[in-house]
Parts: structure tokens; C-alpha cells; sequence
């Protein structure tokens, strides 16, 4: 539909219509050394993929390595057009600052899986809450506090997986919904956390705003 | 201000990644209530898997396994697998229309299905693939078993004809030695004959011998006496008769003997009287004078000795003749002998001894006369022993020869006949052998008959392998929550003529409980309390078979009271639990790790997130252990560990999610279902 807007609206040329071609920008390989050290990690340029096949395998790569990483948790993910597409689109929008994704699926459709290698993919720490029967809000409070110490004082990326059957009572909602909102937790932080944090965000402050 | 930033940071870093299924109205509800939820999400709706996205996943999957089909068989087998799920979908759309019931069909199922075609397949396959290889063994060892008789025959035959030449010449051989053995006996007769006669020649001249040697030796005192008086004779007593002017008559008479024994000349025979023992008789003129005195110049002693030693067989008859006139000379009387040694003594010594001599000499002769011709023959007939001897020893050789022959003979027959023997041995065992191999084949032909049909078979069986397992895999995988007639119009109208459309080869009419499970099984199950309806069965195969946990739609509790039977542990052990249980994750710790059956009942519309890893089976395996996490806690897990869970409501909604975790099993007793089991009932009490 958006190709046929482009055409009809700008006279745009068959070939310049580029919604034929994913997008993505995890086809950089990472800079290796000859031993086969790390130097330096792939930037994430975003850019169309020559062809569909290409980032196909791209992807099935990623994919091995993710199941190198956890060999124990291995994933036998088929990718095929309509997953690969999810997976861009997962990557597009998780790798963008304050991006958040919602995913809508019947169960088992891949949803969970996909997270995990999208955010393998873009080098983020993944978290998932573990559930148990006692599980409940402070918990999760906890947990979500100990995210927001590796987001924020520590600069890391951080994807957090929430499913259905994790969303255990409206209230965990309720707080995403306001960390979505205004990035604050009513009742996350209380008043000594709210001393000690911006003094380990001082330096980087300075040294970002300068 | 700082505050501000680091939540700035947050935000940017914290990517927040929501996975919520539109199904359960919490959705709607979510929605409404926290907007920016959904306003600061992007949402990225994941549509049921397309087809073709189905169709890759299976082509992916089924890449990495073996199938006995065409390549283009597997592509269609790909596609039917996408649109068995796609069928499925649209029929829980029809199942809820009709029945009120929500089913839900996920990619989880659609994996499920894969993997359960997997291992079917290959555990079907290789059985038949098994049991095809011992039948051709079979058949092969049978062809070959006919061939070897084949060959047996002709072995047989070969032997049998060198049997008869063998046979043929050792009869020959047979005959010829017979042949040789009569002449052999022949010979042995005639040698022994010739022996026997000789033998008795032998002891015949033995005897004469002995009875020659015998009277040889009577004639032998004579010789000695006349040695004896020779010797007694003394020089001086013959140069005292020398001396003798005028002899005596007698001395004239016995050196007349004397001379007549030498065979030396006399006077003319003149009677004439002698004067003997002082008296006259009338007897021959002697003629000492002329002849004997001579006789007194030589050594006559040695002469006397060398005579009575060699040329006392020279005497003859005539001498004897001659000297008998002297030897019978009597008295008047006619009673004395007057040619005594006594009388002779008288006058001379010499005279006596030679008078003895004389007599001696004579009396040898007459004896040796007997001897003689005696010895004489005794000669002859030891010639003709030796001769006779000589004889037999040539036809002792002649039959020793003939003795070799037959002994060669014999030799060569023995072989012949130890050939004959061996060679009859050898056909003996290669009968023995063909008839073995014979009455094995004759004992097998008919299982020949039926292998030889299931060898047919088994390409076809083989080939329609592919369908079956596809049919009774989506059977297994996706029929569970259906009732019968559904469950029939799946297998039957949607499965079977897709695979048919497309031309994957499958049994027509295939019974999934015989295919899935044998008799026994099924009997055992009865007997365990599983009602022996088709749905119940079919329940059970699903139960059993699923790669997912089963979760049981179970309101009548046939469902409980089967697995609590069927898994006796459940009860032993206390393994019934229900949700609610507090403690459930500790209670679940002993089971996983002894890997016993677990039952968890009273399931209402969903199950605790909690058991998620359990159902979605994450397991870790370090070594040879596996694990497995349950709400934070590690546990082993024993791949024996076995989960029923168990539902009383009668129409519960099951969320997609459990839908994909679990396999659902609808054990509702419909009227069909009630009226096979009564049936059931009546036949087993009759």
C-alpha cells in the first residue's frame, strides 16, 4: 500500500521504491583480530539488505550464535519470511533508544523466542522475570530497580521480557505503564535512592552535557 | 535535574518488550486501563503462522530426516503438513460453532506434529525395515538352501556315477584276486603236497638212517675187537712166528686168512691134513710157505691197522668165500670151533691176535654187508631229499611269488574298496545334507508363501509409511480436544484426502489404534480401566503417545481412575496434587528426580505459570544429568518423569498458550462412547 502511495504521490520510479528490500542493521560483522579476538563490535548501520536471502542467513547466524552462547537453552528457530520480518522489525525498534515493542500473538508463535534473539542481536542484556508462586509486586520492584541501575548509572542496554503469564496482577501493569510513560515507577525508588542515584549519574553527566 | 537525566537514560536503555496474547478478554481489558502501554509500545501483531511459513518450518525440519520417498513426495509431505495445521485451525473455528468448545491450534502443535513424525516415523520404519531384512534373509537363505540341493543333486550324481566305476573295478579286482586266490591255493596245495612228501621222505631216510647207523654200529665192536687183537699183537710175537723153522699148521691156516683179506694170491686149493689143537683134520693145503712168509717181512702191524682201519669195506664176498673154510673149521666132532684165538694163542701170542683179527674182520664184513647197500641207498635217498627239498623249496618260492601277487592284489583291492567306501561315504553325507536341506525347505514353504507376499509388501507398506505416520501423527498431535465425530471427520475427510490429493502413498482405511498401538496394549489399557470405546482408546493412545504433556478434559473421572491404575505409584506414593497445593514446586522435587508419574488434578482454564519450563520441557543437561528450573529452583530430572494433569470441568477454556504446552485430551463420555462401553461391559460379563 505504501508503494503504491509513493508512486501515485511522488511519480516515483518502480526501482527507486525500495519497500521491496528489508531493512536492518545488524548486517555489519563484528572486527575481529587474527586470533579471532574481539576489536571492535559491529556498528549498527541501518540499511536495505540486498535480498531477502541474505539477511536470512545473516540472521540464522545470529541465531547460532546465540544457541553457542546458551547451550543449554538452544533455540531450533525456523526463520521464514513472515519471522524474519518480525525479527526486523523487533531489532528496528528495540535498538532504538526508548524503543518497546508489543508483541500480539497466540502463544507460541515465537514471540518469546524472537525477543531473545533480537535482543542477542543487538547486545542488549536480556531479563525476564522468573516466577514463582510468591512472586508479586516487590519483586518485581526489585527486579525492575536492578534494571534501572544497569540502564541507567551503568549505561547498558537492557531488554526486559514481560508475557502474559508473567503479568501476575493488573498492578505490574500499572507500573509499566508509567515507567513507559514518564520513565519513573511510583514507589520504585524511595527517598535515599532518589539521593544516592543522581550522584552516580553525576560524572556522567558532566562528562556527556560537558 | 540529575534525576530527570538518569531517568532519561532509563528510558533509552530499558527497552521494555511485552508479549500478550489478544485472546483472553484481559486483553481489551488491558488496553483500556493502561493506554500509554499501549501507545508507548510499537505493536507488532504475529498473525497465525501463514502457510507458507508452516510449509518452511516443516521443510526445515523434515530436511533432517530420512525419509524412503521421492523428493517430490517429501515436498507434497511439507505442504500437507502445513495444511493439515491450517485445517485444524479452521476447524476449531467450526468445532466452536457447533459445540460451544474453544480449541486452539498454535505453532506449538505444529512442532509437536513435526517431531512426532519424526520419531513415528523412524521407530516404524526401522521395524519394517527390520523385519524386512529378516524376511529376506529368510527367502535369501531359502533360495540359496534350494540351490545348494540343486547343486547337491548334481554333486550327488557325480559321486553316484564315480561310486559305480569304483564299485565296477573293485569287483573286478575282486574277481582277479579271486582268480589268483585259487591259484594261489593251488600252489599252496601242490607246495604243500610236495612238502608233505618230502617230509615224509625225510623221516623215512631218517629212519633207515638211524636203523643204518644202528646196524653200523653193531658192525663197528668188530672192527674194534679186530683193532683191539691187532693191537695186542706185538712185534717180538711176529718175529717169534718169523722165527718159527716149522710152523705150525695153525699158524699156516691164519696167515692163509690173513692173506686171503689182503687179497693176496694162494696155493691152489689141495686137501690136505692139518694138525690143529693136537689133532689132525682134514683141510686145504696152506701155502705160507709160497705166500704167507712173505707177509712177515713187512711192517705187517701197520698194514694190519691201515687195513682195518680203511680198506676193511673193500672185503668182498669172494674173500669171505674164501676165508669161510677157515673161520668153520671143527673138530671131528664137529663141536669146537678150531679156529680159535685160544687155540691160536697157544701157539703163538701173535698168532692169537691175529687169529682174532681175522675172525673179526670177518664178522665186520658180514655185518657192514647188511650196512652197506643200506648206506648205500641212505646215500641215494638223502640225494633225492635234497632234491626233493630243492623242489619244494622252488615251488615254495613259486608260491611265495604267487603269494605277492595276491598279496599286491589284495593291496590294490583294499584300496579300491577304501576308495569305494569313501566315495559312498560322500554320497551317503551329501544326502544326508540335500535331505536336510529338503525338509527344511518343505517345513518353510509355506512361511516362503507369506514371506514372499510381505516381501511384495513391504515396498508398498514402506511407501505408504510416509502417509500413515503423517495421518496418524496429526491424529495424535491435533485431535485431542475434539470429540469423535470430529475427531473422524479429521482424520478421515481432511487428513486422508489431502495426503490422497496429493498423491502421498497411505493405507486405505487406516485403523490408527492398530497402527499406533498393538492388541495388547489396548487389552492391557481395558483391564486397567480405560473404557474400550474407540474415543477412549484413541484418548489412551494420545495419552501415551504425545510428545507434550497430556492435559485431560475428564469430568466422569475415567480419565483419573485409568492413569491411577496405569501408573500404580501415583497412588503408592501420594503423587495426586492440585494446583492450589502451596507447596507444589517442593512436592514436585522427589518425582522429577526419581522420575515417577506425577498426577496434578482440578485443573480450572489455567495453569500455573510456575510449571511452564516443566510443560515447555526447557531442560539444561550438564553431563549426562539433566535439569531442570522450576521458579528459580534447580532440580534433577529423570526423562522418566511422567505428567498427567486432569481437568473436571466439562467444557473449560484453555487459553492458546496452555492449548500449545500441553496436549489436550478430551475424555468426555459422549453417547457413542456410552454405548460401546456398556457394550463392552455385557460381552466381558458374558
Amino acid at each position: 500500500m505504501t508503494k503504491d502511495k509513493f508512486r501515485e504521490l511522488y511519480n516515483f520510479e518502480e526501482s527507486e521504491v525500495l519497500t521491496q528490500y528489508q531493512f536492518a542493521d545488524f548486517m555489519e560483522a563484528d572486527i575481529l583480530n587474527e586470533d579471532g579476538e574481539l576489536l571492535e563490535e559491529a556498528p549498527f548501520l541501518y540499511k536495505a539488505c540486498p535480498n531477502n536471502e541474505f539477511i536470512k542467513n545473516i540472521a540464522n547466524e545470529k541465531l547460532e550464535v546465540y544457541n553457542e552462547k546458551n547451550p543449554s537453552k538452544k533455540m531450533a528457530l525456523v526463520i521464514f519470511d513472515d519471522a524474519l520480518a518480525h525479527l526486523l522489525r523487533l531489532t528496528r525498534t528495540v535498538n532504538a533508544p526508548a524503543g518497546s515493542a508489543m508483541l500480539v500473538g497466540v502463544g507460541g508463535s515465537g514471540k518469546t523466542s524472537l525477543t531473545k534473539l533480537a535482543a542477542s542481536i543487538c547486545r542488549h542484556n536480556f531479563f525476564q522475570i522468573s516466577l514463582n508462586k510468591s512472586y508479586n509486586l516487590p519483586s518485581l520492584f526489585e527486579d525492575v530497580k536492578g534494571l534501572y541501575n544497569l540502564a541507567g548509572p551503568m549505561g547498558k542496554s537492557v531488554c526486559f521480557l514481560m508475557t502474559d503469564a508473567e503479568v501476575k496482577a493488573e498492578s505490574f501493569l500499572e507500573a509499566i505503564n508509567s515507567m513507559l510513560a514518564t520513565g519513573e515507577i511510583p514507589g520504585l525508588h524511595g527517598k535515599e535512592d532518589k539521593d544516592l542515584i543522581p550522584v552516580q549519574c553525576k560524572n556522567l553527566y558532566l562528562k556527556e552535557v560537558g | 535535574m540529575l534525576w530527570q537525566y538518569f531517568l532519561n537514560r532509563v528510558k533509552d536503555n530499558l527497552h521494555m518488550v511485552l508479549a500478550f496474547s489478544p485472546v483472553s478478554v484481559k486483553f481489551r481489558e488491558r488496553a483500556q486501563k493502561f493506554p500509554t502501554v499501549f501507545s508507548g509500545c510499537s505493536i507488532d501483531w504475529f498473525l497465525p503462522w501463514p502457510e507458507e511459513a508452516l510449509i518452511s518450518v516443516s521443510t526445515k525440519f523434515l530436511s533432517k530426516i530420512q525419509i524412503d520417498t521421492p523428493d517430490a513426495t517429501k515436498n507434497q509431505l511439507t505442504i500437507h503438513m502445513g495444511k493439515v495445521h491450517k485445517m485444524v485451525d479452521s476447524v476449531c473455528g467450526d468445532y466452536f460453532q457447533q459445540m460451544r468448545r474453544y480449541v486452539y491450534v498454535t505453532p506449538k502443535s505444529y512442532l509437536s506434529f513435526i517431531q512426532a513424525y519424526h520419531e513415528l516415523y523412524s521407530t516404524k520404519y526401522k521395524a519394517i525395515d527390520k523385519e524386512e531384512q529378516n524376511i529376506n534373509r529368510g527367502l535369501f537363505k531359502l533360495a540359496e538352501a534350494t540351490e545348494d540341493v540343486e547343486r547337491m543333486k548334481v554333486a550327488l550324481k557325480e559321486e553316484n556315477a564315480k561310486l559305480d566305476v569304483a564299485t565296477e573295478s573293485t569287483n573286478k579286482l575282486l574277481k582277479e584276486l579271486d582268480e589268483k586266490n585259487k591259484k594261489a591255493d593251488i600252489k599252496a596245495a601242490e607246495v604243500n603236497a610236495v612238502t608233505e612228501a618230502c617230509e615224509e621222505q625225510r623221516t623215512m631216510i631218517e629212519i633207515e638212517r638211524d636203523q643204518a647207523n644202528r646196524e653200523l654200529q653193531a658192525a663197528l665192536p668188530y672192527l674194534r675187537k679186530a683193532e683191539d687183537a691187532v693191537k695186542s699183537i706185538e712185534q717180538k710175537d711176529i718175529v717169534e712166528i718169523k722165527a718159527m723153522k716149522r710152523p705150525r699148521d695153525i699158524v699156516k691156516i691164519i696167515f692163509d686168512c690173513v692173506n686171503i683179506l689182503f687179497m693176496q694170491s694162494l696155493d691152489p686149493i689141495q686137501p690136505k691134513m692139518v694138525e690143529v689143537a693136537k689133532a689132525e683134520h682134514p683141510f686145504i693145503a696152506d701155502s705160507y710157505d709160497n705166500h704167507a712168509s712173505k707177509r712177515m717181512v713187512g711192517p705187517l702191524l701197520q698194514e694190519l691197522l691201515f687195513f682195518s682201519s680203511n680198506e676193511k669195506d673193500l672185503i668182498n664176498e669172494e674173500t669171505i668165500e674164501l676165508l669161510e673154510p677157515y673161520l668153520e673149521l671143527r673138530d671131528v666132532t664137529g663141536e669146537k670151533k678150531l679156529f680159535d684165538p685160544e687155540i691160536a694163542k697157544q701157539t703163538s701170542k701173535a698168532l692169537g691176535g691175529l687169529c682174532t683179527w681175522a675172525g673179526a674182520m670177518s664178522d665186520y664184513h658180514k655185518q657192514s654187508k647188511i650196512v652197506k647197500p643200506k648206506l648205500h641207498m641212505l646215500q641215494v635217498k638223502t640225494v633225492m631229499l635234497e632234491e626233493a627239498q630243492q623242489r619244494l623249496a622252488e615251488a615254495k618260492a613259486q608260491l611265495d611269488e604267487v603269494n605277492a601277487v595276491k598279496a599286491e592284489l589284495r593291496a590294490r583291492f583294499d584300496a579300491a574298496e577304501e576308495n569305494k567306501r569313501e566315495l559312498q561315504e560322500k554320497a551317503a553325507k551329501t544326502k544326508k545334507k540335500m535331505d536336510q536341506a529338503n525338509r527344511l525347505i518343505n517345513s518353510l514353504e509355506d512361511n516362503k508363501v507369506r514371506w514372499m507376499a510381505s516381501r511384495d509388501k513391504f515396498q508398498t507398506t514402506k511407501m505408504q509409511l510416509v502417509g500413515d505416520v503423517a495421518k496418524a501423527c496429526a491424529f495424535v498431535s491435533y485431535c485431542g480436544p475434539f470429540n469423535n465425530n470430529f475427531r473422524q471427520k479429521l482424520i478421515n475427510d481432511y487428513f486422508g484426502q489431502d495426503l490422497q490429493s496429493r498423491g502421498i502413498p497411505l493405507t486405505e482405511g487406516l485403523e490408527m489404534t492398530s497402527f499406533l498401538v498393538n492388541q495388547a496394549t489396548v487389552g492391557e489399557w481395558n483391564l486397567q480401566g480405560l473404557p474400550s470405546d474407540d474415543l477412549s482408546i484413541q484418548n489412551g493412545i494420545m495419552v501415551t503417545r504425545s510428545t507434550r504433556y497430556p492435559l485431560m478434559i475428564d469430568p466422569q473421572s475415567q480419565a483419573v481412575n485409568w492413569i491411577k491404575r496405569k501408573e500404580p505409584e501415583v497412588v503408592q506414593r501420594d503423587f495426586i496434587y492440585t494446583l492450589s497445593n502451596p507447596n507444589l514446586k517442593d512436592r514436585l522435587k522427589i518425582p522429577l528426580q526419581d522420575g515417577c508419574p506425577v498426577m496434578i488434578e482440578n485443573i480450572e482454564n489455567e495453569v500455573d505459570p510456575m510449571l511452564d519450563p516443566l510443560l515447555e520441557k526447557q531442560f539444561t543437561s550438564r553431563g549426562r544429568q539433566k535439569f531442570i528450573k522450576i521458579a528459580d529452583t534447580e532440580m534433577d530430572y529423570d526423562p522418566n518423569f511422567r505428567l498427567y494433569m486432569t481437568s473436571r470441568l466439562g467444557n473449560p477454556h484453555f487459553s492458546p498458550e496452555l492449548a500449545a504446552k500441553t496436549t489436550i485430551i478430551d475424555f468426555t463420555v459422549t453417547q457413542d462412547g456410552l454405548e460401546q462401553q456398556l457394550l463392552g461391559r455385557l460381552i466381558s460379563k458374558e
